[in-house]
C-alpha cells in the first residue's frame, strides 16, 4: 500500500487514542504510525489499532443497550497499515469482546492532496512524483511536508494541504434491530 | 519577542547544568533554533523514529531540519498533525527535560502542545514591555490556565529596567509567578546565529535568563 519505499521503520506506536469524535453515522479513531518492524511488533501495531476500534465501538453503544450488527472501517492510505494483519486484529479481538457476532468490512482510503490557491486535486503519488527518494521518504514520515518540495501540479502554489488519506476512521455504524 | 532565542539558549543553559535536554522547535513557519544553535546535521531515521542532531550534548529536532530551509505552508488542521507527528516521531531518548519552542500566539502549535504535556510539563511565557505583547500573553496565560497546563512563571524580554513594569503587572493580576527581566542587549539580535554556542552562554543575557531558570525551580550551574 503506497508508494513508500518498505524499509521505512518508524518508532513503535505508542497505544494510545489520539481523538475520537462522532463524524457523521461513525467515529473517527485516529490511528498512529506503521512500521517494518518484526512481525511479532506490527502486529501489536495493528492490534493497538484494532484495540482503539473496539474500544470506541464499546464506548459508543456503552449503557444503550444496543447492539452492533456491522460496521466499516476505512483506512488512510498515509497510515500504512498492514490490511491483513489489522484484519486478524479485528477478528480476534471482535470475538473476545462484547461485540462478538458484529460484522465488518474493511477499506483504504486514497490520500489526495489539494491546493488551497486553485482548488485543484491530486493524488497524493501524483503530488510526490518526480521527487527523489530521500525527499519521499521525508514526506512520509511527517506527510504536511510535501509543501516544502513540490508544489500544485496546475498553477505551482505551494499552498498544499492533505484532503484525504489520514488516519482511520469507523462509519456506518448499524445496529441491531431489538 | 525572542522567544526562540531564550528557548534555545535555556536548554543550552540546562544541558551544561549535567542534565539530558533536547530542544524541539515547533515554530512552525519560523523555525530557528537550528539557525541560533548552528546545527548542521539533519534527523537520522533510525528504529525509534527520527534520532535528532546532537550539538554539545543538546539534541536538537526542529522542522526546519526536515524542509532543509524550504517554506513550509501549513493551514489549521495541518499543524496540529504536524504537531503530534513531531511529537511522537522524534527519538529524543531519556531525557530530564525537553524544552519546546512554540510560536508566538494562541494558535493550535500551543493547543496541541498543552493537550499532550500538561501533565508532565509546565510553561514559561515570555513577554516584552510593550501593550501589545502583554495583551497577547494575557490570552496565553488564560488559556493556557484553562487547559490545566501548569505556568512555571512569566519572563519579560528586552526589559528596558523599568521598575514594576507591565509583565510585573500581569504577573501579579494572573498569580503567574514572575521569574525575572532579561535586559535588552542588542547585540544578541543582531549576532543571533552568528554567536558560538559558547559566546551565547557568556552573555549577560543568558546570565538573566540562568537566574530567570532558577527562579522556576531548575537546578542550573
Amino acid at each position: 500500500m503506497g508508494p513508500w519505499p518498505r524499509r521505512i521503520r518508524r518508532r513503535p506506536p505508542k497505544p494510545q487514542i489520539v481523538g475520537s469524535s462522532p463524524t457523521g453515522p461513525g467515529l473517527r479513531v485516529i490511528g498512529l504510525w506503521a512500521g517494518k518492524a518484526p512481525v511479532g511488533l506490527r502486529l501489536m501495531h495493528e492490534y493497538v489499532i484494532a484495540r482503539g476500534v473496539i474500544d470506541s465501538l464499546l464506548k459508543a453503544v456503552s449503557g444503550s443497550g444496543r447492539r452492533i450488527r456491522d460496521f466499516r472501517v476505512v483506512v488512510g492510505e498515509l497510515s500504512m497499515l498492514n490490511m491483513e494483519l489489522l484484519n486478524e486484529a479485528l477478528t480476534r479481538l471482535l470475538e473476545a469482546s462484547e461485540l462478538r457476532g458484529a460484522g465488518f468490512r474493511m477499506e483504504v482510503e486514497p490520500a489526495s492532496v489539494g491546493c488551497g490557491s486553485c482548488g485543484f486535486s491530486m493524488s497524493f503519488r501524483e503530488a510526490v512524483s518526480g521527487l527523489s527518494e530521500e525527499e519521499k521518504e521525508m514526506i512520509h514520515f511527517i506527510p504536511d511536508l510535501l509543501a516544502s518540495y513540490t508544489s500544485c501540479k496546475r498553477c505551482g502554489s505551494l499552498d498544499l494541504r492533505i484532503v484525504s488519506g489520514r488516519g482511520v476512521s469507523v462509519r456506518d455504524v448499524s445496529i441491531l434491530e431489538q | 519577542m525572542g522567544k526562540s532565542l531564550i528557548a534555545a539558549t535555556a536548554a543550552l543553559i540546562l544541558s551544561t547544568s549535567s542534565s539530558k535536554v533536547g530542544l524541539l522547535d515547533l515554530d512552525l513557519h519560523g523555525p530557528s533554533a537550528s539557525i541560533i544553535l548552528g546545527v548542521g546535521g539533519a534527523p537520522v531515521e533510525s528504529e525509534e523514529g527520527l534520532t535528532p542532531p546532537t550539538v554539545d550534548c543538546l539534541e536538537v529536532m526542529s522542522l526546519d531540519l526536515l524542509a532543509k530551509g524550504r517554506p513550509l505552508p501549513l493551514r489549521g488542521e495541518s499543524k496540529e498533525e504536524v504537531v503530534k507527528e513531531v511529537l511522537a516521531l522524534t527519538a529524543f531518548g531519556s531525557l530530564d527535560y525537553l524544552v519546546v519552542d512554540l510560536p508566538p500566539g494562541t494558535g493550535d502549535e500551543l493547543l496541541t502542545v498543552s493537550k499532550y504535556a500538561r501533565q508532565s510539563g509546565g510553561a514559561i511565557v515570555v513577554t516584552t514591555p510593550t501593550k501589545l505583547s502583554i495583551a497577547v500573553a494575557a490570552k496565553v496565560v488564560e488559556i493556557l490556565a484553562s487547559m490545566s497546563m501548569p505556568i512555571l512563571g512569566l519572563v519579560e524580554n528586552m526589559a528596558i529596567g523599568q521598575a514594576d513594569s507591565l509583565s510585573e503587572t500581569l504577573a501579579r493580576e494572573t498569580g503567574v509567578k514572575f521569574l525575572g527581566r532579561i535586559p535588552f542587549d542588542p547585540a544578541i539580535f543582531s549576532d543571533a546565529g552568528r554567536l558560538s554556542r559558547n559566546e551565547l552562554l557568556n552573555t549577560r543575557f543568558a546570565a538573566s535568563l540562568r537566574s530567570a531558570l532558577m527562579n522556576a525551580g531548575f537546578k542550573v550551574e
